[in-house]
């Protein structure tokens, strides 16, 4: 017999596009490896493919997928250590990972209702200093790391670094308002 | 603590020892924290802009799209949990209510439906060329720079006709088409759109022969025309159902955001809907009739379910040979009245979903010449 079972298929195009990419940067920054983060964010997405029928999609969806991504991280941090590879790190790694509360995902917008704040955020990467903005753009938008960016450059790691801070330090002031439902963090610890 | 620490630990170039002082400084102080998780929000969302950086992230979602293609169905007790109709509500008294659903076709109509039932969706090009949609595509898309570039507009000259299109989708399949616009189209199955490259001059205007849900983009002082074979309707950038299936005796749209206004064609009054009413024209006695509906009734096929309130069992089936591409017949007229209401998954194969409405009607099916016979199962 012939099966239907496509149609989901859009939808999870649509949060592909907007969620994938963050939702990689935040699992390569706690496990440091783009491989795995790549495995743990299509592994999130294909347990969402499964609940599909049951998932309430009116529900902040990224809120889901940030929290399964997060306990995937802690995971497989955890076996790692459990495995005794590089034990010092990984600890470290675990502490900070865990320090990312999972109360901040019941304050977080949900970014997809807030189209504005891509659109401003386009608009303020447009408006950083054109060097700031290059090196900002090699490693968001390329995904290059600082030390490939500083080669492409052809400037020191250490202005690499420069750049980005002042890049992100100036986004950040700029969509400050849209950041501020952060600062309820501060009453829950 | 320097910044240059937080930005090299979201992209884990710290070394153990720079770690550990991070992660003193985060934990001693909760407004630490706070400037480190605003500075990482944005670190994060900013990745977003490797999406225009294509080749990744198709190679990503084309990983994705094999597993969930390949994945085995949910097990069976896990089905029936997702999978609900509701019980029906016995015989209609003397089928005085039948709906006039089945209009013999005529000639020409049967012979398009002829031509539509190969298994694959394909575009037909102005002069006459068909290219076929490749199965694991699901999504056509227009590049609408591309295609005003082709037009002469960034060199300022003036504008050439645009080529016009016929996307062409058979029983069991759907697409979703992006047009020069911007707008998003649905096509439900054994549908056709027809629909220019490209949009010049102040109406967007596309015709459709089916059913289909549409996500116009808003374009100032541009209104978007669905003619249909004998209504048309007007919109300015909304989300809408339009259902104009050839063998069927109505034509309906139902509009879920925006406004827009329905018209007999040829005709100069004009209805205007308001959000969650279905407008029904009847093709037999040329009338419009607007009401409040539950817009979900209508737009439950885009997300891969249908919904029914209180509807025969003859449509129900008419829907699901559609979007199944089996042929079903009920050769009991009482059963074909039968009422149903509730939500049928299309993830199911057609005899499950088949099986789930035995437990509400007194229904038998056997399959005959690759046809599925619905029988009454008290005869």
């Amino acid at each position: 017999m012939p099966k239907v079972d496509r149609s989901f298929e859009p939808l999870f195009r649509r949060l592909f596009e907007r969620y994938f990419c963050s939702l990689k940067a935040h699992a390569r920054h706690y496990t440091g490896n783009a491989a795995i983060a790549e495995d743990i964010v299509q592994d999130a997405f294909v347990q969402l493919w499964e609940l599909r029928f049951t998932f309430d999609f009116n529900r902040p969806v990224k809120t889901w997928l940030y929290l399964t991504v997060h306990n995937k991280c802690i995971n497989f941090l955890k076996h790692q250590q459990v495995e005794g590879k590089f034990r010092e790190g990984v600890l470290l790694r675990i502490r900070e990972a865990e320090l990312f509360n999972p109360e901040f995902f019941e304050v977080q917008p949900d970014l997809l209702a807030d189209e504005e704040f891509s659109k401003r955020l386009n608009a303020a990467v447009e408006a950083l200093p054109e060097r700031c903005r290059k090196t900002f753009l090699l490693s968001r938008q390329s995904g290059l790391t600082n030390r490939q960016i500083a080669q492409e450059m052809d400037i020191s790691v250490k202005a690499v670094e420069r750049n980005m801070t002042r890049a992100l330090t100036y986004l950040k002031e700029v969509l400050r308002d849209l950041l501020i439902i952060l600062l309820i963090i501060k009453q829950i610890f | 603590m320097s910044k240059d620490w937080i930005i090299r630990s979201f992209s884990s170039e710290l070394s153990d020892h720079e770690r550990k002082q991070l992660v003193e400084w985060l934990e001693s102080d909760p407004e630490n924290l706070a400037g480190y998780l605003r500075l990482k929000t944005i670190w994060d969302e900013s990745a977003q802009l490797q999406v225009n950086n294509k080749k990744d992230f198709e190679q990503s979602w084309n990983r994705f799209r094999n597993t969930i293609r390949h994945a085995k169905h949910p097990n069976r007790t896990r089905r029936l949990v997702v999978f609900r109709i509701a019980a029906s509500v016995a015989l209609v008294a003397g089928l005085t209510a039948t709906l006039l659903w089945l209009v013999p076709a005529k000639q020409e109509e049967l012979a398009v439906a002829k031509e539509i039932a190969t298994d694959q969706s394909y575009i037909i090009t102005a002069n006459g060329e068909k290219v076929i949609i490749a199965d694991e595509q699901t999504e056509v898309r227009y590049d609408s720079l591309a295609a005003s570039r082709n037009a002469g507009i960034a060199e300022g000259q003036p504008l050439a006709d645009p080529q016009m299109l016929e996307l062409v989708v058979p029983r069991s399949r759907r697409i979703t088409l992006v047009l020069a616009d911007g707008s998003k189209v649905w096509l439900n199955s054994e549908s056709r759109l027809r629909y220019p490259e490209y949009f010049v001059g102040n109406t967007r205007s596309v015709s459709l022969e089916g059913e289909a849900f549409f996500d116009v983009t808003r374009s100032e002082g541009k209104s978007f025309v669905v003619e249909t074979r004998k209504i048309s309707v007007e919109v300015y950038g909304t989300t809408f159902n339009v259902t104009a299936y050839a063998d069927e005796e109505q034509i309906s749209a139902t509009l879920v955001e925006g406004s827009v206004a329905v018209r007999e064609n040829g005709a100069l009054d004009t209805r205007m809907l308001k959000p969650s009413q279905r407008a029904v024209y009847s093709v037999e006695n040329k009338t419009f009739t607007v009401g409040d509906t539950d817009t979900e009734l209508y737009t439950s096929w885009i997300h891969g379910y249908l919904k029914f309130s209180s509807e025969s069992l003859q449509q129900v089936i008419q829907k699901l040979t559609r979007s199944y591409g089996i042929s079903m017949e009920i050769n009991d007229p009482v059963l074909r009245e039968h009422k149903f209401s509730g939500k049928l998954f299309l993830q199911e194969s057609a005899i499950d979903v088949l099986k789930v409405i035995q437990l509400a009607a007194p229904m038998d099916y056997r399959e005959e010449n690759g046809k599925i016979i619905i029988l009454n199962k008290n005869e």
